[in-house]
């Protein structure tokens, strides 16, 4: 159930995600992965982005039928990111929060972190096993000798 | 009407680095000390570390920027007329709540620069006189590390061993190596062993979202139990408002809004300001009156002018390896001063270091780290990613900025806290010199990034939100015309007025201030106890 997002909106919000973040290989597209489930509760969250959020959508289904008499959701690939390059340069406040927030919503997916070869885990409690490093080299660093100035 | 209460010895407002440390030095003494802090108690088990969304908090509630988090203890700060959004946390230690815990000194030279260079001012103290302060300060914090550094005059000896280089550490230290360029593992107040009944780091990364496991230092684990064990008062969500003066010209107290919004006046005997070379202006300036028309303490003309932030450019590689960059200490591994000192045949004065910083996860990749922006969305946009995520490492280009008048922190008309108490406004801009360096900086950081190997490099200019150090703005010195505080942090027209923390510094130097911060704090309570 939508937070603030209607059906409509709901949506083209995962085509568009869609293409944001297409799919590849084992990586699903941003859409598909449900972002736009997560991006409803960030708009819901806040009036200026339910303002800008309102307007860019519709700026998005009014592209489509004016180029191309369709809804965006029909539309080709190709022929959808035509469209969210021009809306990208004419509301310019509403794409790079919906980029800035289909990231933050992708990239803390479980799916998405085990795609990348990670454990899906907050960096606490475990942490990471570290390399102490090559240690031996600062005897190089002090065979160059002293590097402040004298006062 | 303002509530009374008994007067103290010695009333200290911010409970930061500074405040911490100097609260503690005379507690443990036995000095009657009083700390108002606006903030309140940070809890470590409550940090977002252990949370799967711990990547978003650093842009929303846990943002080095008090405007973007906009919390009640915070206040905002008007930064639109500069480059460089200033940042600070407020709470019980202050900015060490979120900061990398990076943990250079300055160097001797640092407060020299007019003798040595012809430009800015000598400070009214030394290396030497502060070196004491430093080990101690050292001791409480718990610094890792190793000596020998040929950067610096003999150390004592760090308490744990260095924070591991990991890959990152290691390649860019070949890379220096192949130049023949200084290099050295950084000092971190990261303890990589156990120390003073706390565990060691874990190497989790993002020390900017809080220590969960309290292995960085941060002044509300270290510092405060002491000093409260020592008997000092620390009391939380107070804010002050104005500093209030005797009859006789000298400092009364502070009035402050206590955690209910009432309205209070604590009287001391001597008042000590230790809120950040924003916050310290801020106060002296909201607490203008008939006798101090410009500003208390301010006939120099100089409290707010002369504001350091330490310009950052970033130098990002990538390389077509698994460097597990997202896994180590954020800001800590290893530095060079190689570019520190002066060398006049670079049309420039003054230096430069190199810090090394990892750690960007996930999420922090995609939106760029401490680039310029986004990776690309669409169908680059995973190839993008895969390129950069884990694979990268960071030159931050750490540049001294010099003190100049037009750089400053005043009062802006219409911005209030959450108390309805004036906010800062800062104005700055970078001279001729400190552009000249940074672009000297973002040259040699290329040139040794592609000698560690790196495949591409990409340079932002200037992080617009890096402007972690806050100094100069009520500088110390010897007379008082050019001055705002003695060399024992007095107050040259209060006499009973202390000043404590960056606000005091003479010169930024190009290394990360707290260190050097605490131990000027040390060395201004020795001599006020001295004195007493």
């Amino acid at each position: 159930m939508a937070q603030f997002f209607s059906d409509e909106q709901t949506t083209l919000t995962a085509s568009i995600l869609n293409r944001i973040v297409p799919s590849d290989g084992d990586f699903p597209a941003a859409g598909d992965l449900g972002v736009g489930e997560f991006l409803d509760g960030v708009v819901a969250g806040s009036a200026e982005l339910k303002r800008s959020f309102t307007t860019g959508l519709m700026a998005v289904s009014m592209a489509a039928a004016s180029q191309h008499s369709a809804t965006f959701d029909a539309l080709a690939p190709d022929a959808q990111d035509a469209i969210l390059r021009d809306v990208e340069s004419s509301q310019q406040e509403f794409f790079s929060e919906l980029v800035r927030q289909t990231y933050n919503g992708y990239y803390m997916n479980t799916r998405v972190i085990e795609a990348l070869g990670l454990e899906a885990r907050p960096p606490q409690p475990k942490g990471f096993p570290l390399e102490v490093g090559n240690l031996d080299l600062i005897e190089q660093v002090k065979a160059r000798g002293i590097k402040y100035r004298q006062v | 009407m303002a509530g009374s209460r008994d007067e103290v010895d010695v009333l200290v407002i911010g409970a930061g680095a500074s405040g911490a440390a100097f609260t503690w030095s005379l507690a443990k003494d036995g000095f009657d000390v009083l700390c108002l802090e606006q903030g309140g108690w940070m809890d470590p088990s409550a940090y977002t570390t252990t949370h799967d969304d711990w990547e978003l908090h650093r842009q929303t509630d846990f943002s080095p920027d008090p405007n973007v988090r906009g919390l009640d203890v915070d206040y905002p700060v008007n930064n639109q007329d500069s480059p460089i959004a200033p940042l600070m946390y407020n709470a019980v230690g202050g900015s060490t709540i979120h900061w990398s815990a990076h943990f250079p000194r300055f160097h001797p030279s640092d407060f020299r620069v007019r003798t040595l260079d012809g430009v800015a001012d000598d400070w009214p103290i030394n290396y030497e006189q502060l070196e004491p302060f430093f080990d101690l300060n050292d001791s409480i914090m718990g610094v890792s590390g190793i000596t020998g550094d040929p950067a610096y005059p003999p150390k004592s000896p760090r308490q744990t061993p260095p924070i591991p280089l990991g890959k990152v550490g290691d390649t860019m230290a070949a890379g220096f190596e192949k130049l023949g360029w200084h290099w050295w593992p950084s000092d971190s107040a990261i303890i990589s062993a156990p120390f003073d009944g706390r565990v060691a780091c874990n190497n989790c990364g993002p020390c900017d979202i809080g220590c969960t496991r309290r292995a960085k230092a941060s002044t509300d684990i270290n510092y405060w139990p002491k000093a409260i064990a020592a008997g000092a008062k620390l009391e939380i969500s107070a804010r002050v408002r104005e500093i209030t003066l005797n009859p006789d010209g000298t400092a009364r107290g502070a009035i402050f809004y206590d955690a209910d919004g009432n309205v209070q006046e604590q009287r001391a005997k001597n008042v000590v300001l230790g809120c950040n070379g924003i916050g310290t202006p801020r106060l002296l300036l909201n607490s203008a009156s008939a006798m101090h028309p410009d500003g208390l303490s301010n006939s120099s003309g100089l409290v707010g002018k002369n504001l350091m932030f330490h310009p950052y450019s970033i130098v990002s590689g990538i390389f077509d390896e698994d460097m597990e960059s997202y896994a180590g200490p954020n800001g800590c591994s290893i530095i060079s001063q190689e570019f520190y000192e002066t060398d006049p045949s670079r049309g420039f004065v003054r230096g430069y270091a190199f810090q090394i910083a990892r750690g960007a996860g996930p999420v922090t990749t995609a939106q760029g780290g401490m680039g310029a922006g986004p990776i690309p969305w669409g169908g680059n946009h995973r190839a993008s990613f895969d390129r950069l995520f884990g694979r990268n490492a960071v030159i931050a280009v750490i540049g001294e900025d010099l003190p100049e008048l037009h750089n400053q922190v005043t009062i802006d008309p219409e911005l209030t806290d959450s108390d309805g108490i004036p906010a800062p406004k800062v104005t700055y801009t970078m001279s001729d010199n400190s552009i000249k360096l940074m672009a000297h900086g973002m040259a040699r950081g290329e040139e040794v990034m592609t000698a560690a190997g790196a495949i591409d490099v990409q340079i932002n200019p200037l992080l617009r939100r890096g402007g972690w150090h806050l100094l100069g703005t009520a500088r110390m010195g010897n007379d008082p015309a050019n001055s705002v505080v003695d060399s024992l942090g007095r107050s040259h027209d209060v006499k009973n007025l202390f000043i404590i923390d960056g606000s005091v510094f003479v010169t930024a130097g190009a290394v990360n201030p707290t260190p050097t911060i605490q131990a000027v704090a040390l060395h201004i309570a020795d001599q006020f106890k001295q004195n007493s």
